[in-house]
């Protein structure tokens, strides 16, 4: 999919902000507790079986 | 679209810069956890890949479908691993279960898969591989 030139600078400009937010997520990492991480995995344990259950029930075996 | 995939790359790599190592404070099992987190990053990036390479017609829906069951099949496994970790097993014994349960899982893709979707896969799976090294499992 190409991207329209006129965004590109937008993108530019957008990786500064997309740096300092993962200076943050890092921040929050960095503070977590031990029961925050175990939620943080459980959590993206939940999304991940999710997507693939619901992929699965769409596309059945024949 | 070379500059998109050129933006996407430093933005991945300031991700993986940004969150590269686990907090010190944590005890093992939620460092341990905390390590499973990236490696199933791993797994999740495999299954979006089969997922959307299927709609889009590279790899067939068969294929597909292996490699989506073997992800779910990964998340499962480390589902009841997180769960022992947060009551408090041992890191070496989830460290022993993750490397028989998902190299089992990885490894059995080389085998079912058509060429064609394993060449696809395989850069994901070796990428779990090596997380997997790297946290010395």
């Amino acid at each position: 999919m190409p991207v329209p030139a006129a965004l590109l600078p937008f993108l530019v400009k957008a990786i500064p902000t997309i740096l300092r937010t993962f200076q943050s997520l890092r921040a929050r990492h960095a503070d977590a507790t031990d029961e925050q991480v175990f939620a943080m995995v459980a959590d993206q344990i939940k999304r991940g079986l999710a997507k693939g259950e619901a992929w699965l029930d769409a596309h059945p075996e024949d | 679209m070379r500059t998109l995939r050129l933006l996407c790359l430093l933005v991945a790599a300031a991700a993986s810069c940004a969150c590269a190592s686990a907090p010190a404070h944590l005890r093992p099992e939620a460092k341990a956890s905390f390590q499973m987190g990236k490696v199933l990053s791993g797994i999740e990036a495999l299954q979006d890949l089969a997922i959307d390479a299927e709609a889009e017609g590279v790899m067939s829906t068969a294929d597909a479908r292996k490699v989506v069951q073997a992800c779910v099949q990964a998340f499962r496994y480390a589902r009841l691993l997180n769960a022992a970790l947060l009551a408090g097993y041992t890191e070496a014994d989830v460290q022993r279960q993750m490397l028989a349960k998902l190299r089992a899982v990885l490894q059995e893709l080389g085998a079912v898969l058509s060429p064609k979707a394993y060449a696809l896969a395989q850069p994901y799976t070796q990428a779990v591989l090596a997380l997997l090294m790297v946290y010395g499992y």
